[in-house]
């Protein structure tokens, strides 16, 4: 095996000792009073509902009429169905959702991380909305409210636009969030805002064309989900899709409206019967839990592999810190993600990070046994070493390869994958979605941390006369 | 090598505990369904949840088979069976702990099972390769020699790594409680006896199937 220099070990551990702290503090600096985030932190990190909380939201069905017991209850969970769908659509992977059967009732809590600049309870209502799409005539409407994002909802239709039906939302098939753009009259410049394309069955572009083109050819047509209106304008063709534009559509917006939209509405009139703030599920303290944790952790790490395997021991902290600030820099977005939120970490996620942590340490225990072992039989160090990474490398690939597979295929069956949720319908868990998501990345990242830092380090550090002795892996004294 | 632990003596032991543990579970479960739980329990998940975990149980096995026998040949078959009858039996043992250790049963018990399936997946994959290349010197070696030799091989990584997963969750349970959240200490014990557990009844029982099928 080719022999490595000696700086490269320390190269190696001064990088790494770099990289983690600017992936576990993040760096920011103050332009007046706005501060500008150049590298996202832990601190950055979103959590979700057990750390953050989140609020709640549970409707009970609107008529319990005992004679058709049966039928409401099947209602109930036909719509839990629809809005477990919206969820999976909007991408929300950390919401808890079901039915209380007894009480006739569906309770949803929605974080407060939720990934749009709305409130939870917003999002939790929008979720659970009937859903029901209208294409009216005119845009007339008898009141207006401020959502929690500050934008203006137009509601309640009246005079025409309240009497004049021209299409409902069973002909639509399909309904997606997308940029739109237009040419700015002055500039030429092409502008992208964002909007919903909505494609109908054949009836309904028939109903839509002939309205438009025909009776009321010229004149302005809204659509509305259940009493508010999105749009007061419908643009487009049957060709791609009509589109909706509102005038304070976000691009988070625009996603949830198309989540709920493209689900079609629910069975059953329900009503909103109580709204909760959601505490965390660990009183306030459990980010602080996961940090103390996570030190403790890494110290307990570090003493016994340390005590165990001596300089294999100082070798695996290094890698275990760079495994747990690699992934947290997957997580934040490290630089690359300015703006935008970062993985919404849950309390299982923090679990598959230790257990991500424990693939690295488990690689050098493996490495670091094997040497033992050869150093006993006396081996000498340099030898040792060479005849290990060789022979170790298999069964850290695969140990790496099965953890990745079983991590992926829980990412697949219980995040918020399209075709999984029409296959197999509702069942998004975000505990195990981010459990495996964090195992993943660690099975993924442990390629590099667990075996080729550990030897690319373990083979520098030995050109060192001093490291060049069987006591100082571990291995008895001669 | 010096033995740690004598495997096949474990064998029919650990494979009536862990019948003993699921069954303790599911009667528990029973008695205490009555009782107050968090509202999101596996109760409430409906069958959504229970379709997607069984899909996830057979791409799981699927999988992980279809690489052992790119890996191991036909050997790899009987390998990807055993290892997923390992991880299945983690699995519900885990969930038994929680309900006999009192473990609220929200999503953090997930994590506890899944971490089951991790260390006995984890278990199965160190032990096929000790068995497969570290097979005792000798021309004349029974199955149970050679058995012994490679748990007792792979016991040794697998030892230290218990060792940190019960300190690090024993310093969980010491920040846990110093903050004042106790919801997270009541998963502490669970958390250590699957870990335990599924090392154990990987290595000497469904590893054992494995070596006298092999």
């Amino acid at each position: 095996m080719k022999r490595l220099s000696k700086p490269v070990s320390i190269v190696i551990a001064l990088v790494i000792l770099l990289f983690s702290a600017v992936s576990v503090l993040g760096f920011s600096y103050y332009e007046g009073d706005i501060r500008k985030v150049v590298v996202k932190g832990f601190g950055e990190l979103d959590w979700g509902l057990d750390v953050n909380g989140g609020e709640k939201i549970v409707l009970t069905a609107a008529t319990v009429d005992e004679a058709c017991a049966n039928e409401c209850i099947d209602n109930l969970y036909k719509s839990a169905d629809i809005i477990d769908k919206r969820i999976a659509a909007l991408g929300l992977i950390d919401c808890n959702l079901y039915v209380a059967e007894g009480n006739r009732q569906i309770v949803l809590e929605v974080p407060h991380n939720n990934g749009t600049e709305l409130s939870a309870i917003d999002v939790a209502k929008y979720l659970t909305a009937k859903g029901e799409v209208t294409v009216r005539l005119g845009s007339s409407n008898s009141s207006y409210d401020i959502d929690s994002s500050y934008g203006i909802v137009y509601k309640d239709p009246k005079d025409a636009t309240a009497s004049t039906v021209i299409l409902s939302g069973d002909s639509i098939t399909n309904a997606y969030s997308d940029k739109a753009t237009y040419t700015a009259n002055d500039t030429g410049e092409n502008i992208e805002y964002d909007s919903i394309y909505v494609q109908f069955d054949q009836k309904g572009v028939e109903t839509l064309n002939n309205a438009t083109l025909g009776e009321y050819y010229g004149q302005d047509l809204s659509v509305w989900l259940d009493n508010i209106m999105l749009t007061a304008r419908l643009d487009g063709d049957a060709s791609n899709g009509f589109l909706f534009t509102g005038d304070n559509f976000t691009e988070s917006k625009a996603k949830l409206y198309a989540a709920v939209i493209a689900n079609g509405k629910l069975p059953s009139d329900l009503k909103v019967t109580s709204e909760s703030v959601l505490a965390p599920v660990v009183e306030n303290n459990s980010a602080k839990v996961v940090i103390y944790t996570g030190i403790a952790a890494i110290a307990v790490i570090a003493l016994v592999m340390i005590l165990k395997y001596r300089l294999a021991g100082v070798v695996s902290l290094f890698a275990v810190l760079f495994q747990f600030s690699l992934i947290l820099a997957i997580l934040t977005g490290f630089c690359f993600n300015k703006d935008g939120g970062t993985f919404l970490m849950t309390l299982p996620g923090a679990a598959g990070l230790m257990c991500a942590v424990l693939l690295t340490v488990l690689s050098l225990i493996i490495i670091s046994e094997k040497i033992k072992a050869k150093l006993n039989n006396g081996t000498l160090p340099s030898e040792a070493l060479a005849v290990t990474i060789k022979k170790s490398g298999r069964l850290i690939t695969d140990i790496n390869i099965i953890t990745a597979i079983v991590s992926l295929i829980g990412m697949l069956m219980f995040g918020s994958v399209d075709f999984v949720a029409v296959i197999l319908g509702g069942g998004i868990t975000g505990g195990i979605f981010s459990f495996c998501y964090v195992l993943f990345l660690g099975s993924v990242i442990n390629f590099v941390t667990g075996y080729f830092v550990a030897q690319f380090m373990m083979r520098s550090l030995v050109d060192f006369k001093c490291f060049n002795k069987s006591t100082v892996f571990g291995g008895a004294k001669k | 090598m010096k033995k740690l632990i004598k495997f096949s003596a474990l064998t029919k032991f650990m494979a009536v505990a862990s019948a003993v543990i699921a069954v303790v579970g599911i009667v528990m479960l029973l008695i205490l369904s009555g009782e107050t739980t968090p509202e999101f329990t596996f109760v409430n998940l409906g069958w959504g949840l229970v379709l997607r975990t069984l899909v996830a149980a057979v791409l799981t096995v699927a999988l992980t088979t279809a690489y052992l026998l790119i890996c191991y040949g036909k050997k790899g078959f009987t390998m990807g069976l055993t290892s997923a009858l390992g991880a299945v039996i983690s699995a519900v043992c885990a969930f038994a702990f929680c309900v006999i250790c009192r473990a609220p049963l929200s999503d953090f018990t997930f994590p506890v099972m899944l971490l089951g399936v991790f260390v006995s997946y984890i278990s199965s994959v160190i032990f096929f390769r000790s068995f497969g290349t570290d097979k005792p010197k000798g021309r004349q070696f029974s199955v149970d020699v050679a058995f012994e030799t490679a748990a007792n091989k792979a016991f040794v990584p697998l030892l230290v790594m218990l060792l940190l997963i019960t300190l690090v969750a024993v310093g969980a349970f010491a920040v846990a409680l110093f903050l004042k959240s106790s919801a997270l200490c009541l998963y502490v014990l669970p958390v250590i006896l699957t870990a335990i557990f599924s090392v154990l009844v990987t290595l000497s029982f469904t590893c054992n199937i494995y070596a006298k099928k092999a």
